[in-house]
């Protein structure tokens, strides 16, 4: 399989007409005449004449060959499936791209894996042919530059945050149109997930039309003890809670501390069994003055980066509640929550499915989907956001049809499951609480559900029940998506319905609430996270606001005034200042997804087939060696003189006697 | 005997095509441009006593001196010389390809017979006597040398009657016009010689044998000689019919080279035989081709 680097010179085939015309005007009418005698011509004319009729259909062939040899070597072809051909170019150019992401920094062999992958891109540098130009990608500068000039320890910086490769392949692909030779990109990454995936979707949607080499450094067993969450308890204000997880390897034991400033204030030892998490609570009742502080988890894993976990002290107070749908059906869960707490659920909106904003739903921390037919698309992709997990509560409809409509419409990021069906019973069916004594149920009573009716639920429903109905089936279930929002799945109405009349027994304001904070509970909502080297809306965007972020140290890092975006690069607090208020700080940690060493070498789609290839750092440097060291455009000059040297032995002048 | 040159400026071929008459063309030919030029080469012969030889017996006694034999009493033979210079035969071949021409030339058998009868009337005037032979793959006509007025009448006639056709088989020709002649005398032969050369050659090699002195002539068109063609052509044979089909190149090729080539063979016999051997072109002056021919005659013995 042959692939070309610049298919557009195809475009000079259409030369081959003139050969052909050439051939063509060439032909003349054959001529009668009658004449003396044939004696001269009887034995070998004929045969000289068919000859050379074949000779001049040779010549065309061979002009013909001449003008497509000449077009395949502007073209470039190479070899489809072996995109370490582009090495044997003498003339190449080479772009290496090093994967600055912070997973980078994990540990091998006592080697950072970013250092190892600056070795191969060195070794790669001694190997290229000598005219070979090299160009390595400066992070501190956004853009390619000499790899001579190149200084690791400043072009080479660890940035956090999601890193892509797409802006990456889009320049290479620019330059691709400029350079003579066809450039060769080299990504040395672990080529974690969000890499991977990257990768892919640029060349699902762009293809490539150079070679991609993807060297991946990815560690051969990783493990990692990590910080997953951390946060001043809200149901026990004495306690910050959070969770520790261990991967790839149990943490025998690890020490736990938690730190305001230099200051020690907490600690505890805490095991984890392989592949499992932990929660942990630390007490910080005599600390409760201080505005924020972080916590250290002190293992010797090999990734340290997420071993320390930021939090603030006092949250914000209150919970945003989007409730979607009719405004008369979702009444009675708006006025539930209000009467609850309205200290807490404020503000409870109303918004029709039509009438829903990107702002509406991007500053809630918890979103109600009352028999909700639909979500409007512009508003979908916010359900999604990473970096800002919500609570979802799904309240479906008892129309078969459009029941569990909305959250099929949408791309929930849940595993698929089988689709839940609606149940239509004359008898009516109750409440029945699993126990009475839980975290989540402590003060319900046991009987206290039989006074509901239930005529009509749809079942079965995704994750861990939560609540069921007296005939078994769950009324309630929570379960977390692949982006970390979290989920509670009712199995009927919880809105104003003819068909249940939950909402008006006296159960209902409770039951609402206790549901919607073990909703909010896993996904820490209050907490206003920040991510570092996430882009993210600028709090003070068209407020007529400008504020100052100061990090711990009190240096001035950033002004927020009336740009749409805000980013912070690194981990820490920050202290946001505006004029005439009062500061305000913001934790920001480590992106929870580089973690998470999950490492899927990428897939090249169908239109990348044969110029991607991914590697390993050791079968790549043997590649390199083994790569074929004549080219096939100089195959290609060989034929053409070749051509040529045909075309001059096959022309014949005109007869002179 | 010398005569001085005519004022009558050469004729050109093309000249010559437009008169019909051969008679007048051959006039013309003579008289405007020849006549002058012309000294017989038997100059001095006539029908005088030549000397005696002894008398063979058995052979007839009417050639015997009777009044020698009474003087000396030896029975001898007295030898005259021939009546006229010279007895020559022309002959001319009007074989189908004679009759090709290129566009603005005289057809080669039309050439061919003007020189002929040039040829003819230039000898008779100087009393010599001249006969015909045509040929094609059979002799169509012979006529016997006669140096008479009438004589060249009949030539002439012979000449405008026959048209050009059949197969060129000279070196038969040659062979059978040598097992005719008895005397000693000169051979024209005008024609293209499109036949195989070792029969042309072989029958040069029977003339010369019967001690004639030959001149052959060789008629070729222009064309022939530079056989361009600027396309393929489809080759029809004048003789045979045969058609062929040839690449421009490939025929002008195989033409020149092939009629270079059986010229040059031809022509190397006639020199190891003492034969003069000409070429002739169609668009060739005949004064010109006549005084290369007479040229020749003068430096013969």
């Amino acid at each position: 399989m042959v692939s070309l680097y610049c298919p557009r010179f195809l475009w000079g085939l259409l030369a081959l007409v003139i050969p052909i015309l050439l051939h063509v005007l060439g032909r003349k009418r054959v001529m009668d005449l009658d004449f003396s005698t044939l004696r001269f011509f009887k034995e070998a004319a004929p045969r000289a004449s068919k000859v050379r009729r074949l000779k001049r259909l040779l010549l065309l062939c061979v002009r013909c060959l001449v003008i497509i040899l000449a077009v395949l070597v502007f073209a470039k072809p190479h070899g489809g499936h072996d995109p370490f051909s582009g090495f044997s170019d003498p003339n190449g150019e080479f772009y290496s791209w090093v994967d600055p992401s912070i997973s980078m920094t994990y540990i091998e062999n006592g080697r950072e894996l970013r250092q190892t992958a600056y070795a191969l891109a060195d070794s790669m540098d001694r190997k290229l042919p000598l005219a070979a130009r090299s160009f390595r990608f400066s992070h501190d500068r956004e853009a390619f530059i000499n790899a001579g000039s190149f200084t690791e320890g400043k072009d080479g910086r660890v940035r956090y945050g999601p890193t892509s490769i797409n802006a990456v392949i889009a320049d290479v692909r620019n330059k691709v149109k400029k350079s003579k030779a066809p450039p060769v990109l080299v990504v040395f990454s672990d080529f974690k997930r969000n890499i991977s995936m990257g990768l892919e979707n640029e060349l699902s949607t762009s293809g490539a039309t150079f070679p991609i080499i993807g060297v991946s450094v990815a560690p051969q067993s990783p493990w990692n003890y990590s910080i997953k969450n951390a946060f001043a308890s809200r149901e026990r204000p004495n306690a910050l809670a959070g969770s520790v997880s261990a991967q790839g390897r149990a943490c025998r034991e690890a020490s736990l501390s938690a730190f305001a400033g230099a200051l020690r204030f907490g600690r505890s030892d805490i095991a984890i069994n392989a592949n499992d998490s932990r929660n942990f609570e630390l007490d910080i009742s005599n600390e409760r003055r201080q505005r924020s502080g972080f916590v250290r988890l002190e293992t010797p894993d090999p990734f340290q980066a997420d071993n320390v976990f930021y939090f603030l002290m006092n949250d914000k107070k209150t919970v945003r509640v989007l409730v979607i749908g009719d405004s008369i059906k979702s009444f009675p869960i708006a006025a539930a929550l209000r009467s609850m707490g309205k200290d807490y659920w404020d503000p409870v909106l109303m918004r029709q499915p039509q009438n829903v904003g990107y702002d509406d739903v991007d500053s809630a921390d918890c979103i109600v989907l009352n028999e909700t037919p639909f979500i409007p698309k512009s508003v979908q992709p916010s359900f999604f956001s990473r970096h800002s997990p919500k609570a979802f509560i799904v309240s479906p409809s008892t129309d078969a049809a459009t029941g569990y409509g909305a959250i099929m419409t949408v791309r929930t990021g849940l595993k698929k499951a089988a689709r839940p069906f609606l149940n239509v019973m004359d008898k009516a069916l109750s409440l029945r609480f699993p126990d009475t004594i839980s975290f989540l149920w402590k003060g319900f009573h046991e009987s206290s559900g039989l006074d509901v009716s239930i005529n009509r639920w749809w079942t079965p429903l995704w994750g861990e029940p939560l609540l069921n109905l007296d005939n078994g089936p769950a009324m309630a279930t929570h379960c977390m998506d692949s982006v970390g929002n979290s989920w509670v799945f009712f199995a009927a109405p919880i809105g104003l319905t003819e068909t249940n009349d939950l909402c008006k027994t006296g159960i209902y304001p409770p039951l609402m609430d206790r549901l919607l904070r073990y909703g909010l509970a896993a996904v820490s909502v209050g907490a206003d996270k920040w991510t570092a080297g996430t882009t993210r809306r600028n709090p003070y965007f068209a407020s007529g606001k400008a504020a100052s972020v100061y990090n711990e140290k009190g240096v001035l890092i950033a002004q927020w005034d009336n740009q749409p975006t805000v980013v912070i690069e690194e981990p820490g607090i920050y202290r946001v200042q505006t004029m005439g208020e009062a500061s305000i700080d913001i934790a920001v940690n480590l992106d929870s997804a580089e973690s998470d060493f999950e490492y899927r070498l990428p897939r090249a789609g169908l239109a990348a087939k044969g110029l991607v290839r991914v590697v390993k750092g050791g079968e790549f440097i043997e590649a390199l060696g083994n790569r074929r060291t004549l080219g096939l455009d100089r195959v290609l000059w060989v034929c053409i003189a070749l051509m040529v040297l045909a075309e001059a032995l096959l022309w014949e002048r005109p007869y002179r006697a | 005997m010398e005569t001085t040159a005519p004022s009558l400026s050469p004729i050109s071929p093309g000249q010559v095509a437009l008169i019909k008459n051969l008679e007048l063309r051959a006039r013309l030919i003579v008289e405007g441009a020849i006549a002058g030029l012309h000294q017989s080469p038997y100059h001095g012969f006539s029908a005088e006593f030549l000397e005696y030889r002894p008398y063979i017996p058995g052979e007839s006694t009417k050639r015997i001196d009777w009044r020698k034999y009474a003087k000396t009493d030896k029975t001898v033979v007295r030898l005259f010389e021939d009546e006229t210079n010279l007895f020559a035969t022309v002959l001319i071949d009007k074989s189908a390809s004679m009759r090709f021409s290129s566009a603005a030339n005289m057809s080669k058998y039309d050439y061919a017979r003007t020189l002929a009868a040039s040829l003819a009337m230039l000898l008779i005037r100087q009393r010599d006597a001249v006969g015909l032979s045509v040929f094609d793959e059979t002799t169509s006509c012979r006529i016997a040398p006669h140096s008479t007025g009438v004589h060249l009448k009949t030539i002439m006639e012979t000449l405008d009657r026959l048209e050009p056709s059949g197969m060129t088989r000279c070196g038969a020709a040659l062979s059978r016009l040598a097992q005719t002649v008895v005397k000693r005398g000169l051979c024209i032969i005008i024609s293209d010689f499109f036949d195989e050369p070792e029969e042309i050659i072989q029958g040069l090699r029977h003339l010369r044998f019967k001690k004639q002195d030959v001149i052959v002539l060789r008629i070729v068109d222009p064309f022939e000689l530079n056989f361009r063609p600027g396309s393929p052509v489809s080759v029809r044979d004048l003789e045979t019919g045969e058609r062929l089909l040839l690449d421009p190149v490939v025929a002008a090729r195989f033409f020149s080279d092939g009629l270079r080539g059986h010229h040059d063979l031809i022509k190397r016999a006639c020199q190891d035989m003492k034969i003069d051997c000409e070429m002739v072109l169609t668009d060739e002056f005949f004064h010109g081709a006549l005084a290369r021919v007479l040229g020749k005659r003068r430096r013969m013995p």
